[in-house]
Parts: C-alpha cells; sequence; structure tokens
C-alpha cells in the first residue's frame, strides 16, 4: 500500500543478485577450471588503487543506509489533511467498527491511511470470520463505507482487505445462517 | 473494477512488495562494503590487515580450496536468492470484487470458507465435511456425505460457482465438486 517503487525495489534486487553471483564466479574461477583469472588484480600494496576501492565502498555504503532509512515513510497518521481540515484516521476507523462491531461476519476492522500519489489512500482491513458470508460480508463492508462517506462529506478513495487473522482464529465460526 | 487510484492501489495488493529483501539485500552489500573500505584504510594507514589486503583477498582465498569453494557457494547463494526474489512475480493468494465505489480484495482463504459454508448448507452435511481448495482459476471443494444420505456433485458446484459470480469475484473461478465415496456418521 505505500507508494515505494516496486520496478526499483526489483532492478535492484537483481543487480545485488547479479553482483553477488559474480563474485561467486570470481572466487570460485581457479577451483572451477584450474586455470588462473584472466585479468589480474592490483597489487595488494596498490595505495591508488586502494583509495579508489575505499571511496567506493564509502559511495555504496552511504547509497545503501540512505535508501534503507528512507524506506516505510508511506503510511499516514491522518485521513484528511487540508488547510481547514485535519482528520485523524482514528476517527474514520470508529465510524467504520460502529458500522461493522455487530456484523455476524465480521471479527475485527483497521483502518490505515497511505500516501498515494494523487493523495492519501485509506485501506480498511476487516479480519472475517471462518465460514462467513460472503455476500453478507461485502454488504457489511460497504454500508459501512457509506456511512464514513456520509459521515465524513467526502468519499476518500478506499481499498478494502478482506482477510483472516489472529482474531479469526480465536473467534468461533459463524453460527447461524 | 475501479479507476485510478483504487485501481493501482489493487494492483499492488496483489503482488507482494520487495522492499524486505531489498533491505537484507542491500545490508549484506553494506556489510560486504564496510569490510572491504575497513582494508582498505587499514592498508592506507600501514596498518596489519584484519584477514588480508583487499585486493590480496583473493589470493588467500585461493590458498584454501574449503575456504575458496564455501565463499563461492554462499555468495552464489545469496546471487540466486536475490535473483530469484526480482524475477518472481510474489503473487499474493487473493481476489478482487467488482465494486464502484471502492477496491475491495479477498484473501483465498476466506473465499474457500465461504464457498464451504454454502455448500454445506446446500448438501445439508456439518461445515467440518466440506473442504475448499482455491487455485488460481479453479476451486475444488470435496464433500464428505453423511451416511446413508446422497449428496450429488452438480448442485455443490453450481453453489459454489453462483456465490463467486454473485459476489463479483474476478478473475473468474471455475468450481469442481468432487463427493468423496465413503461417508462420515454426523
Amino acid at each position: 500500500m505505500t507508494s515505494s517503487n516496486r520496478v526499483m525495489n526489483r532492478m535492484l534486487l537483481a543487480l545485488v543478485g547479479l553482483l553477488f553471483a559474480a563474485a561467486s564466479v570470481l572466487v570460485a574461477w581457479p577451483l572451477v577450471t584450474g586455470t588462473a583469472r584472466p585479468f589480474t588484480l592490483p597489487a595488494a600494496d596498490d595505495t591508488a588503487a586502494t583509495a579508489v576501492l575505499l571511496g567506493g565502498a564509502v559511495v555504496v555504503v552511504a547509497l545503501s543506509v540512505t535508501w534503507i532509512v528512507t524506506r516505510g515513510r508511506g503510511r499516514r497518521s491522518l485521513a484528511i489533511e487540508t488547510t481547514g481540515l485535519r482528520l485523524d484516521t482514528t476517527a474514520v476507523e470508529s465510524v467504520v467498527r460502529d458500522e461493522l462491531q455487530n456484523h455476524p461476519d465480521i471479527v475485527a476492522a483497521r483502518v490505515q491511511a497511505y500516501r498515494s500519489r494523487d493523495g492519501r489512500t485509506l485501506l480498511l482491513s476487516v479480519q472475517a470470520r471462518t465460514h462467513a458470508d460472503l455476500l453478507a460480508l461485502t454488504d457489511g463492508v460497504r454500508a459501512a463505507i457509506a456511512r464514513a462517506d456520509a459521515t465524513l462529506g467526502v468519499a476518500l478513495p478506499i481499498v478494502v482487505h478482506i482477510t483472516t487473522g489472529l482474531r479469526t482464529a480465536m473467534a468461533s465460526s459463524r453460527s447461524t445462517h | 473494477m475501479t479507476t485510478g487510484v483504487s485501481a493501482r492501489a489493487a494492483r499492488r495488493m496483489r503482488f507482494r512488495s520487495r522492499s524486505a529483501a531489498v533491505i537484507v539485500a542491500l545490508l549484506a552489500v553494506t556489510l560486504g562494503a564496510v569490510y572491504l573500505g575497513t582494508e582498505a584504510a587499514l592498508v592506507l594507514l600501514s596498518q596489519p590487515p584484519l584477514v588480508s589486503a583487499p585486493f590480496g583477498l583473493l589470493d588467500a582465498a585461493d590458498a584454501d580450496p574449503l575456504v575458496s569453494g564455501g565463499a563461492a557457494a554462499v555468495l552464489a547463494l545469496i546471487g540466486v536468492v536475490c535473483l530469484v526474489c526480482a524475477v518472481t512475480p510474489g503473487r499474493f493468494r487473493r481476489r478482487f470484487i467488482a465494486d464502484e465505489r471502492a477496491t475491495i480484495v479477498v484473501d483465498d482463504d476466506v473465499l474457500a470458507s465461504s464457498i464451504s459454508r454454502s455448500v454445506a448448507i446446500e448438501a445439508k452435511v456439518a461445515r467440518s465435511q466440506v473442504r475448499t481448495s482455491l487455485g488460481r482459476r479453479r476451486a475444488e471443494v470435496r464433500v464428505t456425505p453423511t451416511t446413508g444420505f446422497d449428496v450429488s456433485d452438480e448442485p455443490v458446484r453450481q453453489v459454489g460457482e453462483q456465490l463467486l459470480a454473485r459476489g463479483g469475484v474476478t478473475p473468474p473461478v471455475k468450481t469442481r465438486a468432487v463427493i468423496e465415496r465413503s461417508g462420515v456418521i454426523a
């Protein structure tokens, strides 16, 4: 749900994979082929080449650490954030939970907000009871969204994820037809 | 089904993010770079190396086939895992439900459990006597009948298929019903 670039993620993984594969070939070359490597590295005491290597290592570490620490920033605590209005996701969650709390097919509901390219997208995660009635469940979710829309006065983009979880495992299965 | 923001969000819900894998891979790269950088700095400061000068590492590894073989195997393993993560789709076992207002994504286990419920009601058996497994395009419903009460496969198949169709589940799923030969005493 975050806005991280997934193509870039895969390209980075492929790049790192190729890097490690190439390093493996480099190390295993004499062992596998029985011949010397088809190139020579600088001498162990070559200070100029060692300085270049040190510089390269510093750049790689800096880029990697920058990438790692800038991940996972897509989630937002506010569902609406304009100059005149700041609405926390817990307010939306309260409305949704209030609508769903007595639904026989739903054991838990949670609302989170994520930054998206066009603004803010809400993720409504619903944990279904075992042997839930699919149609009743989706009708309930639609009613909860409609109530949230009516309460907020605005239809925010929303993704609903109907799933299972710990609460599902702990709750009894749906008992009525 | 959905438009704009929701359609994009829905696509992202279908496939596993590789962010965690990238972070682990980059941590491995960082550790390697820190080690090489440390060895390089020690050479520049004319200090004794931790293991070997960076450009002497390959020669040091060559001296012991066990070390070079082990190192090559570990590097190859990391490389293959990264490449596999990069190219495999990493699809979640989820499906969409058509809706104009929101994007609705349902896990396959919720759908399977729901089919089992509907089939159990139709076949008049306990829910524990129905097992549903969902593949990408197919669902298989296995019903263990109650001894002395016949269960026909066609109504079972129809119930499963109709539930998914009425629910607007996409992509469409074909249902196959299997009635077990031996029943149980309920």
